[in-house]
Order: structure tokens, then C-alpha cells, then sequence
């Protein structure tokens, strides 16, 4: 059987709609910034290998799709996350005060098998913008009240950060499954648009 | 933190049920503005997944309200019972008992440590498979989709010979290496599998027995009864009474299905059925679909024998087109205009949900605490059960647990009954399972295949209603049902074409066109090696089998 342990490590970005989910993972993998879209669309994952201490992993940064505009993000879209990254607006104070309801969410949707110790990574993003509400001190209180989250501000627009930030991101998810010997919960999982593994393995079927 | 909903769109969802999210999807990704709304707060109505505690609650709900409730919404699920088999235990001297490291084997499940890990559980309100090489994984392929679901591969497919549970030889290489067959049995067999797949090219082979029946034939060519009950009830998965021509296409399907992924020919979504909705929701998100759970239409105003607007919290909303799902029905009118018209009713369905703490059969048919399990189940007049055993590896339940879905046509109002039978075959096997809860309940027909289709020129003709699910295995009539509805509203378009993957699909306005440029480039190249792989696959296969057979004798030989 294939290695149990993750080469693919899913990361999920959470946070309040038009708070920059979109334009970091955008910024981080395409490098790119527009201020041309409103609500997400069009954006669904976007994959990014990357190396963690010698290590070749595909990140891939799952996008809310614009479903949490009205709190409907479906438990599916929680399914085997490795990193939760919550982002906040700093110009924004109530993006920031609904971190906590996106943690919450987090943990009841996904149910880490370790919640105390899951990977979270905070990003106040908009630091390029005058009006600033949300001092770094108060984010970092709160990170740390929360089992020391790793916390970042960060500018999707000017790209500031945002590559630190990640390899943070990708960093961790690896650290937390070296240290409770975190391996595919459920191994034989099948994709159905056919990587190599999953190639039929015999052709019972074949008239030849 | 409730922003108002944009107040026009092209077409309004109402229910998140299979079909309605795959006409939802469609619609989004042909570029109409779709706004899809549920009043659950859940994703799926009758196609939902429940962890243990949503379960209960939802079962309670239903077998508290009354049974003729037509208030707001319709049941689509009905005569709803919940037992526990087991109860807080007395005193627990076992727990004390059991030496230092031996407690993963021999868990005792109480009613509390059961529940404490209801998170573990998705249980699937309808359970399915999916075959292989069948319509929706087709349809997942095709559109894409398929990139936000996994899936794995069922581990046996089930019969019941003689009170034994017993694994259906699937592949050419089980029935070489089964010891249930004899050498002779397996000649006949393979002949009768060959023969079967080569019915269209040589239809002469089948000529006396057109109009007999599928049992009829197989007795004809020499068949052990043995194999007769495998080829008849699980393969073909018909009965005495199946046609010729029904038990050779079913017994096609299923070998069409074999040597894709697996060892058998279906597919069961990780996470249970529930997720599959979820994708084509997705899906709409991602191309600019709207999605608000906990929302109902309050109202509707009518002109031109056509919904002009809906009510929906404190907003009229302009719609072009409203499609409906099962269990859900808009207010002011009884019956909506009709879906697709065609095809056997939907619902009539009795379920029976348990959850075991032994699986069904033997260790062999379990190892390494089983996977899923498919199992079908005749009887003398209808159209038998499908079974299926989940264990924790199909992220449908905690480890140690197993989850037994029943399901069959509805012959009463009483599910239970209807299960007896088939819960009494399970019972009197050599391995049954140990029940620790029980849940029953039925699934209705959907509102326009209960009032019988009956669809008149004053029904409002910009409304359409989706069935529920289907007493079928895999999805076909669903998907049939969604497309139907699809073309009905846009009878020119494309249904599901290929989703862009993300990679292709570049946000950002600085030199959008070098970047097409790239993206066609690619899409060609994708599309050489995607050809030039499928070629190949098909020679190494061949190649592969060998080696796949001596891994298969080497399982066999453990026994």
C-alpha cells in the first residue's frame, strides 16, 4: 500500500466574507492580486507544492467559495483538514470579534481527533490600508489565550507576509502529525480523476 | 451579520436533496444567477447525513409531529421509530477487569460510549452505491465534480447460502482463486460471464429463452445451484422472476463496473452519501450560486399562471424559473407543475438503520475491521433489499462499530415489518451481527409522484418539482430526474459541462491574454497524455494481471 504518511496536506482558509481568503491564496499561489472581485467566484482550491525541512508536500488551500456568506458551509467542506488558517480584516473590528464563532465552527464541523493541539494559524490581513481598527497586540492576546496560535498580518494586495505565513501553515500541519504520529485516518481512499494509485490494478473485464 | 440576498435571479433552488443540488449546479455553470436555499440547516433533506446526535434529534422530530402535518413542509419521511438495545450497564466489572492493553479488542459498547462519540458517525438517511463505470460516476468525471468527493472501494459483495454469509466471487481472478467453487463450477461460470458480455454480438446463443426467465436460462446451461444463487441474486441482483433480457443487462452492468477501482464493482462515498449533494453545491458556490440554509419561502406571488416572485425572510425576490425539492412544497399552491414525467415513482421506501458493535459474517469477510460490504437480499414476491455494512474505514462511524443500512419498497406503514424479513436472514447466519440500536422509518414518494403525476396546462409552468430518492442502488433515475428538469428549463444548454480545474480558472486582471494563451496550450497537452495514459493503462494491465494473481492466491491462502 501507499505511504500512510500525508503527502497532501489540506488547508482550509475560514473567516468573514471580504475579509481577503480569496486574494491570499490567490497572492500565495498565482501571485496576483485584483480588486476586481466582490464575492468569491470562481475561486475553489488552488495547489501549491512545498518543501517543509526536505520534505516535498502538495498544499492544497481550500476556498470557502463564497458558502459562508450566510453561514452555510456545509460539514463536507470541513472534511480531513490539516491547518485551519482564520483570517480577519484589520480595518474591520467584527471580522476580527468572529474569529472565535469560526473556531468554534472549525472544531464541531471537522472534529479533530486532537482539538486542543490542531493546527490554526491567524492572518489580519488589509495591513496595507490607513484605517486600521484592530491593533496587533489584541490579535496576538487572543492567539494566545487560544493555545498560542501563530499569528501574522499580512497584505494580500502588496504580498506582504503571505509567503511566511504559509510555510508557517505548511510547517505546522507536518509538525502536528510527527508529534501525535498523525497517518491517513483512512487509507485506500479513492480519487476518481485517476492519479497513478489510483489506476485500475487489474482488468478482469478486458476481452483481450 | 444577515446581509440582505441580491433580489433577481435566474432560477431559486428550494431544498439541497441530490437532484436539486445537480440542477442547481448546472444551472450555475452555464453562467444563470442561482440562489439555493434550504429551510433545514442542514445540507441533503432526504439525501442527508446525520452524526449520531443530529440522528436521534431528526428521528424524534418526525415521530413526535403528526402524521398528517401539511403545515409548511411535507414529509418525505414518515412512521420514524428509535430504540436502544442496550442500556446503562449496571455495574462495569469488565472495565476494571480487562489487563492493560487489551481493551481495543474487546470494547464493551454501552448506550453512553456509544453516543460520546457521535461525531464519528455519518449516517446516511438514503444509502447508495455507486457502480464503477455508472451514470454518476460518469457524471462526477465529466463535470468534474469529482475533485471534491472520495470514495472507496466496497470490499465484498455478499450472499447468504445456507445461513452463511459468503463473499461473491467479483473478479475473474476471485473466481480462479475462490475455494467455494469447484474447478468445473468456475469453467461454467467464466463461460456463462463470457457469454453474458457477448449477448449483443451473438444475441443466437440466447435464442431459446427470449421470453423465459433469467433463472430459467441459467438452469439451461448446466449451472450448480451454487452459483445459480450468485449470478441470479447478486450479480444480476434479480430474482426468480427477471426476464432474460433484464438479468443478462444487470448481470453486463455489474462486469462492466469490475477491474476499476477495487475489487468489486462499487464505489461508496467517504463520509457516507450525504457529501455527494454537498459537491454539486459546491460546485454552484464556486461558479457564483448563492447558498442560505435555514431559509423557507414564506410566501409566493402568482402571475400568468407563473411564479413571478417568492417571499423569502423579509425579501421579495424575482425568479425566472423555481425548482423544488422533495419534502419541500411552496406555499399558496398544492400542486406544482411537474418535473420530468417519466420513470417510476420515486420514495416508497422502508429503512432500517442499526448500529452493531459485531459486523455481519465471518473474519474474512472483515478484516481488519471490514470495510464496506454490499449485500443483496431476495424474497419470493418483490424486489428484495439492498444491505450495506459501513465500518470506520468509510468515515461513517467510530471504530469498533458497524452501521447495517436495510432498505426495500414500502409494502405497509409499518417499516419494520417490512425489514423483519431480511433482519431475520442476517440473524440466522453463523456470524450475526450484535445490535446495539435500531432505527426505522419510511421515505415518501415526492408530492408530484404521490398525487400521481397529475400535471395540467394551469399549473404554474416555471415551477419544478424533484423526486426524492429512488429505490435503486446506484443514482440513475435521480440523475435522470435532474437532467430531465435541466433541459426542461434550458432545453438549448449544455448539461454539467467539464468544470475548469483550479489551476485553470486565473483570478486576477493583469495579462489575462498570455494567460488563456497558456491555459489552452495546457488543456491540449492535458488532453494528449490523458489519451496516451488510457492506452497504456490498458496494456499494463493486461501485464498486471499476473502479478494481481498471485496476490490474490496469496489472500485466499490464508484462510
Amino acid at each position: 500500500m501507499a505511504s500512510r504518511k500525508k503527502s497532501l496536506l489540506k488547508v482550509i482558509i475560514l473567516g468573514d466574507s471580504s475579509v481577503g481568503k480569496t486574494s491570499l491564496m490567490n497572492q500565495y499561489v498565482n501571485k496576483r492580486f485584483s480588486n476586481q472581485y466582490k464575492a468569491t467566484i470562481g475561486a475553489d482550491f488552488l495547489t501549491k507544492e512545498v518543501v517543509v525541512d526536505d520534505r516535498v508536500v502538495t498544499m492544497q488551500i481550500w476556498d470557502t467559495a463564497g458558502q459562508e456568506r450566510f453561514q452555510s458551509l456545509g460539514v463536507a467542506f470541513y472534511r480531513g483538514a490539516d491547518c485551519c488558517v482564520l483570517v480577519f480584516d484589520v480595518t474591520a473590528p467584527n471580522t476580527f470579534k468572529n474569529l472565535d464563532s469560526w473556531r468554534d465552527e472549525f472544531l464541531i464541523q471537522a472534529s479533530p481527533r486532537d482539538p486542543e493541539h490542531f493546527p490554526f494559524v491567524v492572518l489580519g490581513n488589509k495591513v496595507d490600508l490607513e484605517n486600521r481598527a484592530v491593533s496587533q497586540k489584541r490579535a496576538q492576546q487572543w492567539c494566545q489565550l487560544k493555545n498560542d496560535i501563530p499569528y501574522f498580518e499580512t497584505s494580500a494586495k502588496e504580498g506582504i507576509n503571505v509567503e511566511y505565513a504559509f510555510q508557517t501553515i505548511a510547517k505546522n500541519a507536518l509538525a502536528q502529525e510527527a508529534e501525535v504520529e498523525l497517518y491517513n485516518e483512512f487509507p485506500d481512499q479513492i480519487r476518481l480523476n485517476a492519479d497513478r494509485n489510483n489506476r485500475p490494478r487489474n482488468a478482469d473485464n478486458c476481452q483481450c | 451579520m444577515d446581509e440582505d440576498l441580491p433580489t433577481e435571479f435566474d432560477l431559486v433552488v428550494v431544498g439541497t436533496g441530490f437532484v436539486e443540488s445537480i440542477v442547481a449546479a448546472a444551472a450555475s455553470r452555464i453562467g444563470k444567477t442561482v440562489l439555493h436555499i434550504d429551510p433545514n440547516d442542514f445540507y441533503g433533506g432526504t439525501w442527508a447525513s446525520f452524526n449520531l446526535d443530529a440522528l436521534q434529534s431528526f428521528i424524534s422530530s418526525i415521530a413526535e409531529s403528526p402524521a398528517t402535518d401539511e403545515s409548511k413542509q411535507f414529509n418525505s419521511i414518515k412512521n420514524a421509530s428509535q430504540i436502544w438495545h442496550v442500556t446503562t450497564p449496571t455495574a462495569t466489572p469488565a472495565d476494571d477487569a480487562i489487563p492493560e492493553g487489551q481493551e481495543a479488542t474487546e470494547k464493551i459498547w454501552t448506550k453512553e460510549n456509544v453516543l460520546k462519540e457521535f461525531r464519528r458517525f455519518n449516517v446516511d438517511l438514503s444509502p447508495k452505491l455507486l457502480f464503477s463505470c455508472g451514470k454518476l460516476v460518469k457524471l462526477l468525471i465529466s463535470s468534474n465534480i469529482c475533485r471534491y468527493a472520495e470514495f472507496r472501494a466496497v470490499d465484498h459483495v455478499c450472499t447468504i447460502i445456507n445461513g452463511q454469509t459468503r463473499s461473491v466471487p467479483c473478479s475473474r481472478t476471485d473466481v480462479f482463486n475462490t475455494k467455494d467453487l469447484s474447478i468445473v463450477e468456475k469453467r461454467l461460470l467464466m463461460k456463462l460471464l463470457t457469454s453474458c458480455m457477448g449477448y449483443d454480438e451473438h444475441p443466437e446463443e440466447f435464442k431459446d429463452y427470449e421470453d423465459k426467465t433469467f433463472l430459467e436460462y441459467l438452469k439451461s446451461v448446466k449451472l450448480t445451484d451454487n452459483i445459480i444463487h450468485c449470478v441470479l441474486y447478486s450479480i444480476s441482483m434479480s430474482n426468480e422472476q427477471t426476464s432474460l433480457k433484464d438479468g443478462i443487462d444487470n448481470t453486463k452492468k455489474f462486469l462492466n463496473s469490475l477491474g476499476r477501482y477495487g475489487n468489486t464493482p462499487f464505489l461508496f462515498p467517504m463520509y457516507g452519501c450525504g457529501e455527494i449533494p454537498q459537491c454539486f453545491c459546491r460546485l454552484c458556490a464556486v461558479f457564483g450560486g448563492i447558498y442560505c440554509l435555514k431559509r423557507s419561502v414564506s410566501n409566493v406571488s402568482i402571475a400568468d399562471a407563473k411564479v413571478d416572485s417568492i417571499k423569502c425572510g423579509n425579501q421579495d425576490i424575482k425568479a425566472s424559473n423555481i425548482v423544488v425539492g422533495h419534502g419541500n412544497i411552496l406555499p399558496d399552491f398544492s400542486i406544482p407543475a411537474g418535473g420530468t414525467g417519466v420513470g417510476k415513482k420515486c420514495g416508497g421506501i422502508s429503512r432500517a438503520i442499526y448500529i452493531t458493535s459485531s459486523p455481519l459474517g465471518a473474519e474474512e469477510l472483515n478484516s481488519s475491521g471490514g470495510g464496506v460490504n454490499f449485500l443483496k437480499l431476495t424474497d419470493e414476491s418483490g424486489t428484495g433489499a439492498f444491505v450495506l455494512q459501513l465500518s470506520h474505514y468509510s468515515g461513517t462511524c467510530p471504530k469498533g462499530l458497524y452501521l447495517i443500512h436495510i432498505s426495500c419498497s414500502a409494502k405497509s406503514n409499518n417499516p419494520e415489518a417490512d425489514i423483519k424479513p431480511y433482519l431475520d436472514k442476517l440473524l440466522t447466519t453463523d456470524h450475526p451481527p450484535a445490535i446495539l440500536y435500531s432505527i426505522y422509518f419510511t421515505i415518501d414518494a415526492c408530492l408530484r409522484c404521490t398525487s400521481g403525476a397529475s400535471i395540467t396546462n394551469d399549473s404554474l409552468s416555471n415551477v419544478f418539482v424533484c423526486c426524492g430518492p429512488s429505490f435503486e442502488l446506484d443514482y440513475d433515475e435521480s440523475i435522470d430526474n435532474a437532467e430531465g428538469i435541466f433541459k426542461k428549463i434550458y432545453p438549448e444548454d449544455e448539461f454539467l459541462p467539464r468544470a475548469p480545474d483550479p489551476e485553470e480558472i486565473v483570478i486576477g486582471d493583469e495579462d489575462p491574454v498570455s494567460v488563456a494563451d497558456d491555459v489552452i496550450t495546457l488543456d491540449s497537452v492535458k488532453e494528449q497524455i490523458m489519451e496516451l495514459e488510457a492506452g497504456l493503462l490498458h496494456q499494463e494491465d493486461c501485464m498486471e494481471e499476473n502479478s494481481r494473481n498471485e496476490e490474490m492466491a496469496m489472500e485466499v491462502g490464508e484462510e
